[in-house]
């Protein structure tokens, strides 16, 4: 579905914001964030992207999403590769949900989900029918229908992550990437967005790459899981396997106990101390 | 459409009334008399001459402030946005306080040294944003646009400020009138150098509304959606700076229109831009001539600067929507 062959990427000085500040983070010599780093998406599966701060989750993200071109190595979207495509085409295919949306103007939830279609309209064509009732069955499909005509900036952080969601999913309903999509929601919230990438993978099938920081959330939704540190991949693997108190060690520098929990039917990491 | 239909009317209305009121009465049916040679007609040479060059600035320069509004509120993500923000105004200030300073005496197809330097003054300003926006183009750019805009404002401020002060009185008052924001253009050759810039920059923003939906809701995502935010970005500053510079060349810096009537058109039309870019054009170019009615009118037969009005009107109204929005 999404695979990543060899692929590093540095930021350079001229470049602003985010990335910049991503690359003084990171103390390798080589100034790269993401280090030969070669992953392999399969069909319907959740992949969750884990490591510390600074190991490069969003970085391999913005690669995967074909937002930022690898100095080395290349990405390859349904076989294809990213980099000879054109935006609208990979956003026909492919669906980004970033960690936070916030609106400078009343765009009502219809609105919010309907910018999905860009990809698919031409330059002056309004949205059609069709385009309507792709938008409608998304917010459907992730319980937002009741709220359709409210303003989106009045919402509150789990409704308004399930509304980017259902946007992403008018986009391109097979394949979403979602940068740290639980940071800043409270625990409700948290469950219930879980809940729902797990829905879509299940009823819908589709393709979820996630990054977080919450080792509980990935080990209850994810299938497979990969470790970053310093922006090389430390392990990939099916959960139980990368889950481990060793990997975790190793990637975060922190003891930590992992066991099966019975009533939540997965894995859970209780953090004890750092290593020394 | 209704709505935007409604605009266009009030725009036509505002337009064809406007002329003909004003410290003298003129009667509609003698303007249009061709039974009188147009040298003996004084009801048709108020009415062509002194009033429907005026009203037509007016119009032009309130479409073209409130649609640089609209585009710059847009890509910088800031509600509070104007087409100030960026320092093209203070660019075109500067352009004319060297011209009257100077008292430059050159003309380019009829139109006076005055509205040619303010406009090259806001090209210039434009080219040394541009520049700054260039140099620091990959990531959120949008912070360090803002403040380089009120940077660049600030010291071409005060260069205006130091030409004023050098400059001998007759100058200086004749550059504070300019700085009020006047609409007495007094002939068409200017309104016509204003119109061509103004309607270019109108046919590039025609491509921009859903790209302005998205990329006000994050750049990144609106990547992600497939948008080239690179040239969207490229147009979008560009085509709203030369309005600007085509609107403050012709009437000098008038106030609030451009950050006025893109939230009064908002809160009529909904968020869309492919609604609120025409709506704001005609309601701008309505509201402006309006407001120029009020100045001409109020005080009678003293006509004062329009920038007055707009900012009585604007600034009021500009405080209520802060408060409101909290």
């Amino acid at each position: 579905m999404l695979q990543a062959l060899d692929v590093s990427f540095a930021y350079s000085r001229t470049d602003g914001g985010a990335g910049a500040s991503a690359a003084a983070a990171v103390p390798g010599k080589t100034g790269r964030v993401v280090d030969g780093v070669s992953l392999r998406v399969e069909r319907g599966l959740i992949v969750g992207l884990l490591g510390p701060n600074g190991s490069g989750k969003t970085t391999l993200i913005r690669l995967l999403a074909g937002l930022l071109t690898p100095q080395t190595g290349e990405v390859r979207l349904k076989d294809q590769p990213i980099a000879r495509m054109t935006r609208r085409e990979i956003a026909r295919r492919l669906a980004l949900v970033p960690q936070d949306t916030q609106t400078t103007f009343d765009y009502t939830v219809l609105d919010m989900v309907l910018m999905g279609r860009y990809p698919h309209l031409r330059t002056f064509a309004l949205e059609s029918p069709d385009d309507v009732a792709i938008a409608r069955e998304a917010l459907a499909a992730t319980g937002t229908d009741t709220l359709e005509y409210r303003y989106f900036s009045t919402l509150s952080g789990g409704e308004r992550q399930r509304v980017v969601i259902a946007g992403a999913l008018a986009q391109a309903s097979d394949l979403m990437l979602l940068d740290e999509p639980t940071a800043s929601l409270d625990l409700a919230y948290q469950i219930e967005i879980a809940g729902l990438l797990r829905r879509l993978s299940r009823e819908r099938g589709t393709t979820i790459v996630l990054s977080t920081h919450d080792l509980n959330l990935a080990a209850g939704t994810c299938d497979r899981i990969a470790l970053l540190k310093h922006g090389c991949l430390l392990a990939d693997g099916p959960t139980a396997e990368t889950m481990t108190p060793s990997m975790i060690a190793q990637a975060y520098g922190v003891t930590a106990d992992v066991r099966f929990h019975d009533q939540a039917g997965h894995l859970t990491v209780t953090p004890l101390a750092r290593c020394h | 459409m209704l709505t935007l239909a409604g605009f266009g009317g009030l725009a036509l209305v505002a337009c064809a009334v406007a002329p003909l009121v004003g410290s003298t009465p003129i009667d509609v049916r003698r303007v249009f008399d061709r039974s009188v040679p147009f040298a003996d007609n004084v009801h048709a040479q108020i009415f062509f001459l002194a009033r429907l060059p005026r009203v037509l600035a007016a119009a032009l320069v309130g479409c073209a402030l409130a649609l640089s509004g609209v585009v710059f509120q847009a890509l910088l993500r800031n509600p509070l946005a104007s087409p100030d923000t960026l320092g093209v105004s203070a660019g075109a200030s500067l352009g004319a306080m060297l011209a009257i300073a100077l008292n430059a005496d050159v003309r380019l197809a009829g139109v006076p040294a005055v509205p040619l330097a303010s406009f090259a003054g806001s090209l210039g300003a434009l080219a040394i944003v541009y520049a700054l926006a260039s140099a620091r183009r990959r990531g959120s750019s949008t912070t360090v646009l803002l403040l380089a805009g009120v940077a660049i404002t600030a010291l071409l401020s005060a260069v205006v400020r130091f030409v004023q002060f050098v400059a001998d009185s007759n100058q200086t008052l004749q550059s504070t009138r300019w700085l009020m924001g006047s609409l007495d253009v007094g002939s068409y050759p200017p309104l016509v150098a204003a119109l061509v810039p103004t309607a270019a920059a109108a046919a590039a923003m025609a491509t921009l509304p859903r790209m302005l939906d998205l990329v006000s809701v994050g750049t990144e995502s609106a990547a992600a959606r497939g948008v080239n935010v690179e040239r969207a970005e490229r147009v979008a500053l560009i085509s709203a700076s030369l309005a600007t510079g085509a609107a403050v060349s012709l009437a000098g810096p008038v106030a609030f229109v451009g950050i006025v009537v893109p939230h009064l058109v908002r809160l009529i039309v909904g968020a869309h831009h492919r609604l609120v870019l025409p709506a704001a054009g005609l309601f701008g170019a309505a509201f402006l001539v309006l407001c120029d009615l009020l100045a001409r009118t109020l005080m009678a037969p003293v006509e004062f600067p329009v920038g007055v009005v707009t900012a009585v009107i604007g600034g009021p109204f500009f405080l209520w929507l802060l408060f409101r929005r909290r």
